[in-house]
């Protein structure tokens, strides 16, 4: 007798193959980013301090710092893998079975990758990575966030405000109740017990309920009720919109880069910074008395920050297949314009974010001054002299920030093959240098590799950065303008240092703030050839 | 001979191994309306974004107002219409603000004009663009095209989604306004009874390459329709000169043939055929002959 496949076996194998075809690639670079970025930690505190990892402070807090990075290098590519739900609406096949095929692909896949992980820097390294506890919290996470995002589809304000404050509730739960008593790095390596896995099992039956639900709401037509109060509030901004025409075509297209993708970056570290003084004042008012609470706010951000930066770079591509699409490239705009409204962009953006952390991290000074017994002000002078250095600092800080920031947005611009190329080749680079040479040369060998690969690190970026600036020139993408323009910002840059820190004393420390000063200009050059290539194939 | 708009000489343009141009020299006119068909793949749509300078010339040239569109795309795509075929317009604006923004970019926005379209294609203002129908987006495309009173208007398949009242009373009639105004349009379709209509010229691309280009009525009448019937049945299509195409079966077949009729019918002739009909093809039978053939 032939036994046929049932037609709910068949379309479970078909997505299942979709969603293999869909995402090995960008799974593949995640798991290549996670291990090349905690390598290249992991490989500088070996080298260079002889840390041992396992069971030891050092080793659980870097796990903790590396394991939100690690959800969003793994997760990322996990979530963007099946597009928007809309897609599946019309399948033939029940919302249960269209929702949980998904989920459950996605979420072992979460587990497989980080178990490689962590067995690969446990081996590499003696890491300390626990792989059950962590692997089984990251697999629920992107199960929970696949179910938000398939619910609310139909509004990416709500998804983005759902995705945050479930993550919020989420991580209180797991904190406070999971391991009660534990510091945070603590929790993960409190070994898995029984009672864990039945949370687990009880976690991801609610995403499979939430997600079904929502997308079973949605494929019928339903939606929230708040989709009407957005759709209510654009319409105030669009009434505004009739007022008066741009004053330019470039002023166009800037408004259009703000609209689309500008305001991104500032309202982000707006939540960012009201999740960190949340946590500060509400979970940990022992770090605002005893003035910790900055160097929390700061480590606390910076690892949310780092991840969410990766994602960013690649949900900020203009089209799925990165290429500039027809109705942008199209503007009857120059090369050169398109990318001056995107750098414009993106300095507001940068500026406002500068401003919005300078208020979050006012707050907190401000409360634990308050909260200090020996708060004490200045005086006239260490004032004048305090805001002379702040002003140093925000010239070299603020410089180095706007750089990294706009060398990316160049990234990419220049569409997605070039930055799947350009990331792939970084991490590639610094997995080869970090910890290639530990393990092929002997030591002789390794200092003298380290020696050229280290001054290969300084020269290549100086090299790229001016052939950029030439290249452009030729191609009449830049002007003489242009090059003033860079000159300023390394000048101001390098000034700004110098009132900082006082190195000219000491030439190592100059020639780095020098170097750094150099690069940041680099997306001047970068952006007009980034469209140049892009727009015209 | 008029002004001429754009010009291709020996354009050929690969992807990979396929070849999506293949030595492509052609020259549009101002003032005349050119109707851009072939099947799918043909390379219509690799030929327009030539000349929007979405693609480098790489093998070849193309001159838009005499200027190379990649180098100065300020110059040309400022007196560029364009619709594209797959309507990219940025989803979360609405009505209004696409108007407002499109605005910015030509010095030859028709405000009154704009506002008259939008009320003739029935859009709302307050409307995003992510919600509107695949019929009222290709309007607000359109819109967009139109409004500027470009130079050069472009329509890739401008008829996908508009019903028939829309195509047949209102493009139509945009097209030939255009062209009566002395400007210039060129414009993909598959519907060619609506190429028929409206088009003063017509190119035929064909795996990349030019098959026909002429003016309509010369395209029309260099073809001939002919039913012959034979006293024999014809087991294979009979081999005869200038026949580019070939239906039926049996005594009667219906062939189209591109020029030399009477060597045509000399030959039908020895072969035992008569002419029982003939006539002049349309548009459509005479691109499925050239692309079957």
């Amino acid at each position: 007798m032939h036994h046929t496949e049932s037609s709910s076996i068949r379309q479970v194998k078909a997505l299942v193959w979709e969603y293999v075809g869909r995402v090995w690639w960008g799974q593949l670079l995640g798991l290549v980013g996670v291990i090349g970025f905690a390598s290249i930690i992991y490989g500088v505190f070996t080298l260079e301090y002889e840390l041992s990892f396992r069971d030891s402070e050092v080793g659980k807090f870097l796990h903790f710092g590396f394991y939100w990075a690690t959800l969003c290098f793994l997760g990322a590519p996990i979530l963007a893998a099946w597009g928007a739900p809309q897609r599946r609406y019309t399948l033939p096949m029940s919302s249960f079975l269209t929702v949980v095929c998904p989920m459950v692909c996605s979420m072992a896949s979460m587990f497989a990758l980080y178990a490689v992980a962590a067995t690969t820097l446990n081996l590499l390294f003696e890491a300390g990575w626990p792989i059950w506890g962590p692997g089984l919290v990251a697999a629920f996470l992107v199960g929970w966030i696949q179910a938000v995002l398939w619910s609310t589809s139909n509004s990416q304000v709500l998804q983005m405000v759902s995705c945050l404050a479930s993550f919020g509730v989420v991580l209180f739960g797991v904190v406070t109740y999971v391991s009660p008593g534990q510091p945070a790095t603590g929790w993960f390596h409190a070994g898995l017990t029984p009672l864990h896995v039945v949370v687990f099992g009880l976690a991801s039956l609610l995403c499979v309920g939430v997600g079904t639900y929502g997308f079973a709401n949605l494929r019928c037509g339903g939606g929230l009720e708040v989709q009407r109060i957005a759709d209510w509030v654009s319409r105030i901004f669009s009434k505004s919109a009739r007022a008066k025409p741009f004053s330019s075509p470039t002023a166009a297209q800037f408004w259009l880069e703000w609209t689309e993708r500008g305001y991104v970056m500032p309202l982000g570290i707006a939540i960012i910074g009201s999740l960190a003084l949340f946590f500060t004042f509400v979970f940990s008012p022992a770090l605002v008395k005893h003035g910790d609470a900055i160097e929390f706010i700061n480590v606390f951000s910076a690892i949310i920050l780092t991840p969410v930066l990766v994602v960013g770079i690649y949900m900020g591509a203009r089209s799925e297949d990165g290429g500039f699409g027809n109705f942008n490239g199209s503007r009857p705009l120059s090369d050169s314009q398109i990318a001056n409204a995107l750098l414009k962009s993106t300095t507001v953006s940068v500026l406002s974010s500068v401003f919005v952390w300078a208020i979050v991290l006012g707050i907190v000074s401000l409360m634990s001054g308050l909260a200090s017994s020996t708060l004490s002000l200045p005086n006239a002078i260490e004032l004048l002299i305090g805001s002379i250095r702040l002003l140093g600092i925000a010239a070299l800080g603020i410089g180095a920030v706007w750089g990294a920031v706009t060398l990316i947005a160049s990234l990419v611009l220049a569409g997605k093959k070039e930055l799947n190329v350009a990331v792939g080749t970084v991490i590639a680079l610094f997995i080869v240098g970090g910890i290639g040479p530990r393990f092929l040369l002997s030591s002789e060998a390794q200092d003298s590799f380290q020696f050229v690969f280290g001054w290969a690190c300084i020269v290549l970026p100086l090299v790229l950065v001016v052939a950029a600036y030439v290249a452009s020139w030729r191609l009449n993408l830049i002007s003489r303008h242009t090059l003033v323009l860079a000159a300023a910002i390394v000048g101001t840059m390098f000034v700004g240092g110098h009132v900082c820190y006082g190195f000219t004393s000491d030439l190592g420390p100059t020639l780095a703030a020098l170097w750094i000063c150099c690069l940041a200009p680099a997306s001047l050059a970068a952006a007009p050839l980034a469209v140049w290539w892009n727009r015209h194939r | 001979m008029s002004e001429v708009i754009v010009e291709f000489d020996r354009l050929s343009r690969s992807f990979g191994k396929e070849q999506a141009l293949s030595d492509v020299t052609l020259r549009f006119e101002r003032g005349l309306v050119h109707g851009l068909v072939g099947e799918n793949g043909a390379g219509k749509t690799t030929l327009i974004r030539h000349i929007l300078g979405l693609l480098k010339a790489k093998q070849g040239s193309v001159r838009v107002f005499q200027f190379d569109p990649v180098r100065y795309p300020k110059e040309v795509l400022g007196r560029i219409g364009y619709l594209s075929e797959d309507r990219d317009l940025p989803d979360w604006m609405t009505v209004v603000q696409l108007m407002r923004y499109s605005q910015a970019f030509y010095g030859g926005w028709d405000e009154t004009f704009a506002e008259q379209l939008r009320d003739q294609f029935e859009l709302d203002p307050m409307q995003q663009i992510k919600k509107l129908s695949r019929g009222q987006r290709a309007r607000a495309g359109l819109l967009m095209a139109l409004a500027h009173r470009p130079d050069l208007l472009i329509l890739d398949e401008p008829s996908s989604g508009l019903d028939p009242v829309v195509r047949r009373d209102i493009l139509s009639a945009i097209i030939r306004s255009v062209a009566d105004e002395g400007r210039t349009v060129l414009f993909s379709s598959h519907l060619l009874e609506e190429v028929q209509r409206v088009a003063d010229r017509v190119v035929l691309l064909h795996h990349g390459r030019v098959g026909l280009n002429g003016p309509l009525p010369e395209i029309l009448l260099e073809h001939i329709r002919l039913v012959l019937r034979f006293d024999v049945p014809q087991q294979t299509q009979p081999d005869l000169p200038g026949v580019i195409s070939w239906q039926g079966a049996g005594r009667e077949w219906t062939v189209l043939c591109n020029g030399g009729v009477e060597e045509l019918r000399t030959a039908a002739s020895n072969c035992g055929a008569q002419i029982v009909d003939e006539g002049t093809p349309t548009l459509d039978e005479i691109f499925l002959a050239r692309a079957s053939s």
